[in-house]
């Protein structure tokens, strides 16, 4: 495996995204997100506790801020994955360029490592750059104040962010690596996003609706019993509901990140990093979860890519 | 540089669908020595783009081998590549960007950089008549440019073979004729050229050696002039004869008399006499000493049309020469 042709895949396809208008448009959107999270959280904060001081809100909306980011970020990173996955091989295949590369003195697993780091580039570029302007506009329209925690969650969430989507983008490049069409390919990676972060979880909440409806009363038990029972099948919604929704990865990314924004706040550097470390093992499982999402896509594709014959 | 630059044997690529098998390419044996410009004629879906991308990697041969430049087309793709410039068929660009930085990709991965990198692009955008375009993004191409481009790319490395694979399919007759004279260019400079093609007629008459390829197999191969020769010892020969007065069915009996006479047509004025052998001085004689005179006298010449039609018929043998 040559190296320098890894590199310059990696460059080329990095500059190549850079330049689309998607990306552009994809940071503008980022940024109103990330505005828009910091604007609702100080909103909320200032609703709540009326003549507040401006500067005392530095760390209370913090977690409010963090859990509308959350939110967001779980319903766009997909998108983005997709969004430059989707026509990473099929695209190629579809303008003959492949062809063109292919017949130089390139391995094939070159150019799929050099594309999936030129992805992977231009995902962790977006996301950065999103994150650093949306703080500055932050810090200057609302006055919000830039703690040691704050800037240590903001870095773990853009890396977890990155991983995320970067699961994503492997399955789309799977897609993309099987089909020979663009827009076959766009139709089947959207389609997957949109069933899994949108209709799975519609689709959760109505089975468990289902196989576990409210509880009916007839009027003669006493209202311990009615709370007992609605507190019953309250707890009983949650459990299946999350034993069911544990399957989808939406679910495990909002849950390795909640464990984040858990983390106390006005430590010194050592304790932060060694209570990310302890929320980190405790979330062994939605990591493993997130990182067999992009290995297993991956490594499919890398296998299918390299014994492809082209069309 | 060996002195057959493309050999292979019984080379073989089934492709394996839900529920059909196709023999892409069956067992083809052909032998392409160097300097000359070799055309791999036949229709589409002949098996000629699919054998060309297994000589350098592109496609796995199922059965069957080969060499190319003296290294095997199976475990030594990579130095096929760095060492063959090609034109694949439906070959496509970044259309967002200028032929000099597609034509850096390109080089790049050659291992070029730097000045000699730049000093090659100029070169070979020059050398296909792009220097003055070079700063428009590929987008804006004809079809005829981006072929011509195509072949930039495969001169880049400055390779002693090319494989060119439908050069000029969806090209103008203006772009063919350029296309034409780069490739008599490039063959003058010493060069081995394999064009794949179905335009009989418009790259036909550059090549130097031909394989004929039908249903993926090799219908017969080898220098033109053999193949022509065989052709005509095979099919015979034909002449064209216009008399100046409407002759009489008798010169039908005396021509065949002349022996190795396959067919006399007379049709008023005009004989068409078809024979195994040249019998061109022969039937002159006859009909001259018979007092004919003669308005047209001439023996037809074999296109390459009629030779692959002849083979493609099953009608040849699979070797010449």
């Amino acid at each position: 495996m040559k190296w320098d042709n890894i590199k310059l895949i990696t460059s080329f396809t990095f500059s190549d995204n850079i330049r689309m208008k998607r990306t552009f448009a994809l940071v503008v959107l980022f940024v109103i997100l990330f505005v828009a999270s910091m604007r609702l959280a100080t909103l909320t904060v200032l609703r709540r506790i009326p003549g507040l001081p401006r500067a005392l809100i530095r760390i209370s909306p913090q977690r409010l801020f963090l859990n509308n980011l959350l939110s967001n970020l779980a319903l766009l990173l997909p998108f983005i994955g997709v969004m430059f996955g989707y026509d990473a091989i099929s695209g190629e295949k579809e303008r003959g360029t492949l062809r063109m590369i292919l017949t130089q003195p390139i391995y094939r697993d070159e150019f799929l490592i050099g594309k999936f780091l030129g992805a992977l580039s231009t995902i962790a570029f977006v996301i950065l750059v999103s994150q650093v302007i949306a703080m500055g506009v932050s810090m200057a329209i609302y006055g919000i104040g830039m703690s040691m925690d704050l800037l240590w969650k903001l870095i773990l969430f853009m890396l977890f962010s990155i991983l995320y989507s970067i699961s994503w983008y492997a399955i789309a490049l799977l897609i993309s690596v099987i089909s020979n069409r663009t827009s076959y390919s766009a139709l089947i990676s959207i389609a997957i996003a949109l069933s899994i972060t949108i209709i799975a979880p519609i689709l959760v909440s109505v089975y468990v609706t289902m196989v576990n409806p409210p509880p009916i009363f007839t009027g003669s038990e006493s209202p311990s019993a009615r709370q007992n029972a609605i507190r019953k099948w309250l707890m009983e919604t949650q459990r299946l509901r999350s034993s069911l929704m544990s399957f989808l990865p939406d679910f495990q990314f909002q849950r390795l990140l909640r464990g984040l924004i858990g983390i106390s706040n006005d430590l010194s550097f050592q304790a932060l990093l060694s209570e990310t470390a302890n929320v980190l093992l405790g979330s062994t499982l939605s990591l493993t979860y997130l990182v067999l999402m992009a290995l297993i896509p991956l490594i499919a594709s890398f296998m299918i890519f390299v014994k492809q014959e082209l069309k | 540089m060996p002195d057959l630059v493309i050999e292979t044997y019984e080379l073989t690529k089934v492709f394996q669908g839900i529920g059909q098998r196709i023999v892409a390419v069956n067992e083809v044996s052909i032998k392409v020595p160097n300097g000359v410009v070799f055309g791999l004629l036949g229709p589409n879906g002949a098996g000629k783009s699919t054998l060309l991308s297994m000589l350098i990697g592109l496609t796995l041969p199922t059965k069957g081998g080969g060499k190319v430049l003296g290294y095997d087309i199976v475990k030594e793709s990579l130095e096929i590549r760095k060492r063959v410039g090609i034109l694949p068929e439906r070959i496509g660009f970044y259309e967002h960007l200028t032929p000099v930085r597609n034509l850096t990709l390109i080089g790049k991965l050659n291992g070029l950089s730097g000045k000699e990198l730049e000093d090659r692009i100029k070169h070979v955008l020059r050398m296909v008549g792009l220097s003055e375009h070079m700063h428009k993004n590929v987008g804006a191409f004809s079809r005829g440019m981006r072929q011509r481009l195509g072949l930039a790319c495969a001169l880049l490395k400055d390779p002693d073979l090319l494989l060119l694979d439908e050069p000029t399919a969806g090209i103008d007759p203006e772009g063919v004729k350029v296309f034409r004279g780069l490739v008599r260019d490039l063959s003058r400079e010493g060069r081995t050229i394999v064009i794949s093609t179905h335009l009989l007629r418009e790259l036909g008459p550059l090549c130097t050696h031909i394989a004929i390829m039908k249903e993926g197999r090799i219908l017969v191969q080898g220098a033109v002039k053999e193949i022509f020769e065989d052709f005509l010892l095979k099919r015979g020969f034909t002449y064209d004869i216009s008399l100046s007065e409407v002759a009489d069915q008798g010169i039908v009996e005396e021509i065949k008399e002349l022996g190795n006479v396959v067919d006399v047509q007379l049709k008023g004025r005009d004989l068409i006499v078809r024979s195994k052998v040249d019998l061109g001085d022969e039937l002159y004689d006859m009909l001259t000493k018979r007092g004919y005179r003669l308005r047209k006298f001439t023996m037809r010449k074999p296109t390459l049309e009629d030779v692959f039609l002849y083979y493609s018929r099953g009608e040849g043998a699979n070797e010449v020469g």
